[in-house]
């Protein structure tokens, strides 16, 4: 299945469009730069040096230095590692918990309506409030932003699977399967879940991109990841302070993220295209 | 009419359910009591006790959910944990500037992505349609706070022309009201723009292959006229939709620009009292805000059948 994913992505031929490389070039460009942190000319980005305190960019601190004289430069290059992290963890969570909720409610009808409606209850509240709410009880921790996140994404992941296990409920090979007396898990697994790959790498990387998009959001508004680490949200949280005086310490890491995030939903676009054509027509 | 209006409205309460329930089961059995978060770090066991009491915490879980959706089912929200304030007054005091945020910015949102999205499907696939798409991709990658700190660096840092922040109610006049107003409200309608502006745009593009459309051009009437009344018109259905789905957005945009603008809205209120972890007021902003998201939806639902009689039988 994965092979005819890839090589449907291949004949669609959205790799050769420009903005779509470019994409591609940017996300592996931020992944090694969050991979490889330490090597890449940083130094400790919590050593604080109050004599450099809002300093701007020069030969030292390539971004200039923020309100505790901490280098700006180190700080984003390892703010990276939290949004990759965050956008990698919710992605996992929300994937396992919207195939499980999503193929038991499509596959049992018993169990359809309650989880739907459950599902519609999460939907209803505002998924910010919900995560801020999540962080202030539980503690700041990267663990709890992670789940926070995760939470009010599960019910669209689990309606998109129940959608698709609903389709092939009915299609003939399932039916004949059923005949035959497959078992539940075998048909779950072997005939339905390969459906729902298109559509959840599609539904993923929106996901991926909200992910790493609301753990800004909650950091900036000091719900989130706490302030030790450095993340572009914490990073523009300290700097929203002085930023009349010195603008970088916001703009900088705002930069990194709009472009972060703009590269996901650019690759998110071209993914759609490729392999959700229905979806694509529509939007 | 009025029997579909009835049946979604008792369709609605099982997600009121639902939503009461996750939003106790956060408040109330996630790690970290309650009680010691509000007594902070210097009480003694006592006065935890004391306030665990005050806050119905020792009385079993099922008791506590049945008082408080009972309080709220009577209009009575409780007490602010920190300012002793009835939770009713605070929500009062805060709605207007919220509710000002808002009206603004969703007429911001029309006026630009009506015009810009009809403009795109009818020059679809030309340099302008494919500049507009270009620009919702950018416009919905931005984080709203990213988007607040460069207007206020252009237009109140460079140029002057606006307050870096703050707000006005509207009993200081008509103009300084709305003169806070600006800066937010363009930054808290960016996502929605590049949001509308696509939906208009695909939905127009629909309906330009229809039947009805051909006829209207074939009988004479000016191109304007197509676009504006018959295929925008038929539009409407999915701009509503879109609309609705999206007011959960509209609302975690102003947590955060009441926040970046120092605006005393309910957004505000939502920070601030998480920040300071008062429960009772958190619990039922985020209760309100589920409401208003569901009640809006539901009156979408039903305007449907204004803006498109087929929908009606």
């Amino acid at each position: 299945m994965s092979v005819s994913i890839l090589s449907k992505i291949r004949e669609s031929g959205i790799l050769a469009g420009w903005a779509t490389r470019l994409a591609l070039l940017i996300l592996l460009l931020i992944a090694l730069m969050a991979t490889f942190a330490p090597w890449l000319g940083t130094v400790d980005p919590t050593l604080l040096d109050p004599s450099i305190r809002l300093q701007g960019p020069s030969a030292e601190h390539w971004l200039g230095t923020d309100a505790l004289g901490r280098d700006l430069y180190s700080r984003i290059v390892y703010g990276a590692r939290v949004s990759f992290v965050v956008g990698f963890g919710v992605l996992a969570v929300t994937a396992v918990f919207g195939v499980f909720f999503g193929s038991v409610s499509g596959y049992f009808p018993a169990a359809d309506a309650v989880i739907m409606r459950v599902m519609d209850g999460i939907m209803a509240i505002p998924g910010i409030l919900l995560a801020i709410a999540l962080v202030a009880v539980s503690g700041a921790s990267l663990m709890t932003v992670l789940i926070a996140i995760a939470i009010p994404e599960i019910p669209r992941m689990t309606r998109l699977v129940r959608g698709v296990i609903l389709s092939v409920r009915s299609e003939p090979y399932v039916e004949a399967a059923l005949t035959l007396g497959t078992p539940t898990h075998t048909i779950l697994i072997k005939h339905m879940f390969p459906n729902t790959f298109a559509p959840l790498i599609v539904q993923g990387t929106y996901v991926f991109a909200s992910a790493v998009l609301l753990e800004a959001i909650l950091s900036f508004l000091g719900a989130g990841i706490p302030p030790e680490i450095p993340s572009w949200g914490n990073i523009v949280a300290e700097g929203r302070k002085f930023f009349q005086l010195v603008p970088g310490p916001v703009l900088y890491p705002g930069l990194f993220l709009s472009i972060t995030i703009l590269s996901i939903n650019l690759l998110g676009d071209a993914l759609r295209d490729a392999l959700d054509p229905k979806l694509a027509a529509r939007l | 009419m009025i029997g579909m209006i009835a049946r979604r409205l008792i369709a609605t309460i099982p997600v009121l359910l639902v939503v009461a329930i996750v939003i106790f089961a956060v408040l109330r059995l996630t790690p970290g009591d309650p009680a010691t978060l509000v007594a902070g770090d210097a009480a003694t066991p006592e006065q935890i006790e004391a306030i665990r009491r005050a806050m119905g915490l020792d009385q079993p879980v099922i008791v506590q959910f049945g008082r408080w959706v009972g309080d709220m089912l009577r209009g009575d929200f409780g007490i602010s944990l920190i300012s002793g304030k009835p939770v009713s007054e605070l929500i009062a005091s805060r709605m207007g500037a919220t509710v000002s945020l808002t009206i603004v910015t969703l007429l911001f949102t029309l006026l630009v992505s009506l015009p810009v999205g009809v403009l795109s499907a009818w020059y679809q696939g030309k340099a302008l349609d494919r500049a507009v798409m270009a620009g919702s991709v950018v416009g919905f990658s931005v984080p709203v706070f990213i988007v607040a700190y460069l207007l206020i660096l252009v237009f109140s840092i460079e140029l002057r022309w606006l307050p870096v922040q703050g707000y006005k109610p509207l009993s200081a006049g008509l103009w300084e009201h709305l003169r806070h107003l600006i800066l937010p409200a363009i930054s808290l309608s960016t996502v929605y723009i590049a949001l509308i502006t696509r939906i208009v745009r695909t939905s127009v593009i629909d309906t330009l292959g229809e039947d009805y459309i051909r006829t209207a051009r074939a009988k004479g009437v000016p191109e304007w006229s197509v676009l504006s009344r018959h295929a925008l018109q038929n539009a409407a259905v999915p701009i509503l939709t879109i609309i609705g789905i999206s007011i959960t957005m509209l609302i975690g945009g102003v947590v955060v620009t009441e926040s970046v603008f120092n605006i005393p809205g309910l957004g505000r209120l939502v920070l601030d009292s998480v920040l300071s972890r008062d429960f009772t007021v958190i619990q039922t902003l985020i209760v309100l805000f589920s409401l208003a998201y569901i009640l809006i939806n539901l009156l979408i639902d039903i305007s449907y059948t204004l803006v498109d009689p087929r929908i009606r039988s």
